[in-house]
């Protein structure tokens, strides 16, 4: 591992104040997903119950574009954990009568000795320590007439005179494997970025060779929630844009070269944001990270380490706040899996053969879109055909956010036959909100969008420039 | 063979495609086309593959198959001197030999001898068809690449390209939507 602090380059005003973090109760900040480039492989499925969003079903409005809104970042953000017990990877729902495993993560340091899972279920089951993993791990059987539409799980870990709790876990309950049908309308979007094309300081790269090949476009972004600020992978520039709340750009960080880009991911409410990197040499791939400070525009430098994969393109990035680690999700096999990258508190690669499966995106035939979590499937429709997902997002909330293309074979195939939407999905309502989106998927990224709150940001990479448009999407009620 | 006798030769063997305007398989004309005979889709996934993770150049068409991008002159191929080498039409080389290929504006046109126009998206995995995009009728840029032959139920197809600097030649996914919205044209050799 090597440490270069790398001196930033300052356009415009000094980065933004960091925002105190939140001490309130959350559980792990697992906001991101996968791309459909990794996702899993599908099951065929049927006879699942159908939810029908309430309001209007399928009735697709052109959607419009209005400009120029600042992200504010939601009033309560997820902070750093700082409790002491955390929830290491939190189910995304659960189904009456099944079993549900539960890890935890706990400072070796304090010497915990026990921990008990409290369920509000009525079942409450001790959790036993894993030398290999140093995590707790705990399965809860539900029961099976449990009619609640939230489980409520907390964890109080023992040590000698003192007890330490976790942060509230409330996981949506499912009936089981579900599609939904959602309210599909026009909701307008506002455009909270706009870059020209090229290497100055307020542009962003879009590189069209001279003669054939690929054209080289930014290949993913993030927000910072504790500011609203966006960060830009610009990657054909080989450096990372830090842009202010307004859209406008703050800071540059400058980044070696070579190697590609792959993705970058914010540390949740650290102040850092991780930037990856793979590179080929002598039949094996080669990650590397950055770690950019976010107040100051400088990074570190970590590796490069082999990695025990085929070669990746666009390969997702997600945060862990409750082991403060960067995974990646990669295809080393069928159903794909959460692989860990970066330790951020040691700055070390922590590469491993082993995923930490989590969740996998899903497609089953003629139904829709979904992820499946524990052999439960959650799907949600579409009109027209052939839905494939783009990119995936799991929220703070729990809701399941999707970009998705679909096909109207009633027109001839090429671009007019292609429909793309934005989707969110709440398990705990088993309701969903959509809306069409004016976007052009002609090229293949790492990440076509993110997410803050109910709103939505999506990159649409114009013919003449670079936007990111925001769709509030507020999930339908209950 | 001019391509006017070669797309003759074609629409007599083929169908055309119901609403989708693609000339579907059924010529054979292997033996009047100008490409390397005999050459399987197995040649072609075999010579393919020991391309990925080498160098890429722009005009070029050579690799060393020792999976480090390595810059030109020592190697460098770029996506229609990968594909034309992996199809080896007009000619097999080696992969150690520089050969001027067809350019993507040349098989975009169905210029390319042995070529059959398919439909884009035909779910059949066919291993080391062609695809092609171009600026010109709506692609993003003008590229190409070969179907690895995968073909997932996410409708993803995998496939293998000269990318460019510094990614080299790399295999990726690209979705049924990208194909569509870049009006991807995709071809198989007449003997395949």
């Amino acid at each position: 591992m090597s440490l270069q602090p790398h001196a930033m380059q300052r356009y415009s005003r000094v980065a933004a104040v960091v925002v105190a973090a939140s001490l309130s109760a959350c559980a792990s900040d697992v906001t991101d997903g996968a791309p459909a480039t990794t996702s899993g492989r599908t099951v065929p499925v049927t006879n699942y119950p159908t939810i029908t969003s309430p309001t209007s079903p399928i009735t697709v409005v052109s959607s419009s574009t209005t400009t120029k809104a600042p992200i504010t970042p939601p009033s309560s953000t997820s902070a750093l954990s700082t409790v002491s017990v955390r929830w290491m990877w939190p189910p995304l729902f659960v189904v009456p009568g099944t079993q549900v495993p539960l890890e935890l993560v706990v400072d070796p340091a304090l010497g915990i000795n026990s921990i008990e899972v409290t369920s509000s279920d009525g079942h409450d089951v001790d959790a036993h320590f894993e030398g290999s993993t140093q995590r707790w791990r705990a399965t809860i059987t539900i029961r099976s007439d449990f009619e609640a539409s939230q489980l409520v799980l907390t964890a109080q870990a023992s040590k000698a005179g003192a007890i330490l709790t976790s942060e509230t876990l409330t996981i949506p309950v499912v009936p089981g494997s579900i599609i939904i049908e959602p309210m599909l309308e026009g909701i307008g979007s506002q455009q909270v970025a706009a870059l020209r094309y090229g290497d100055g300081p307020d542009q962003i790269g879009f590189v069209r060779p001279a003669g054939d090949g690929e054209t080289v476009v930014p290949a993913a972004f993030d927000i910072d929630p504790r500011t609203g600020n966006l960060v830009l992978l610009d990657n054909a520039n080989d450096r990372v844009l830090l842009l202010d709340a307004n859209g406008h750009v703050d800071m540059i960080v400058a980044l070696p070269e070579p190697g590609a880009l792959n993705d970058i991911v914010v540390n949740g409410n650290t102040g850092y944001a991780t930037v990856s990197q793979f590179e080929v040499r002598s039949s094996t791939i080669y990650a590397a990270a950055y770690q950019i400070n976010l107040n100051t525009a400088t990074y570190e430098t970590v590796g490069p380490e082999p990695l025990p994969a085929d070669p990746p393109e666009h390969v997702a990035t997600i945060w862990n706040s409750a082991n403060h680690t960067v995974y990646v999700q990669l295809l080393l096999d069928e159903s794909g899996g959460f692989y860990p990258f970066l330790d951020t508190r040691t700055l070390e690669l922590v590469v491993g053969n082993t995923p930490e499966q989590w969740w996998t995106t899903a497609v089953p035939p003629d139904k829709g879109v979904g992820v499946r979590y524990e052999s439960t499937e959650l799907t949600t429709t579409f009109p027209y055909s052939s839905p494939t997902i783009l990119d995936t997002r799991i929220a703070i909330d729990g809701t399941i956010w999707m970009i998705v293309t679909t096909n109207d074979t009633s027109v001839p195939a090429g671009p007019e036959s292609w429909h793309t939407f934005i989707v969110r999905t709440s398990p705990t309502c088993a309701t969903a909100a959509a809306t069409e989106i004016d976007f052009d998927a002609r090229y293949s990224v790492t990440r076509y969008f993110t997410v803050l709150g109910s709103t939505g940001y999506v990159q649409d990479i114009g013919p003449e420039s670079y936007t990111i448009d925001a769709y509030d999407l507020p999930i339908p009620p209950c | 063979m001019s391509n006017e006798v070669k797309k003759g030769a074609a629409l007599l063997a083929s169908a055309i495609a119901a609403g989708s305007g693609i000339v579907v398989i059924g010529a054979d004309d292997e033996a009047a086309a100008t490409y390397h005979t005999p050459w399987s889709r197995t040649n072609a996934y075999n010579l393919g593959s020991t391309g990925l993770n080498e160098g890429y150049e722009y005009g070029h068409s050579k690799w060393n198959d020792n999976n480090v991008p390595e810059a030109w002159p020592t190697e460098g191929a770029d996506c229609s001197g990968y594909a034309g080498k992996v199809w080896a039409a007009p000619a097999y080389t080696s992969i150690g030999t520089d050969y001027s290929y067809p350019y993507t504006g040349t098989w975009y046109s169905g210029g390319v001898d042995g070529s059959v126009l398919l439909d884009r998206n035909d779910p059949r995995t066919r291993q080391m068809d062609v695809w092609v995009i171009r600026t010109a009728y709506g692609g993003e840029s003008d590229h190409m690449g070969v179907y690895e032959g995968t073909y997932d139920t996410t409708y993803h197809w995998k496939i293998w390209h000269g990318s460019g600097e510094p990614s080299g030649i790399t295999s990726g996914y690209h979705t049924t939507a990208w194909f569509d919205q870049n009006n991807a044209k995709r071809y198989k050799r007449a003997n395949w």
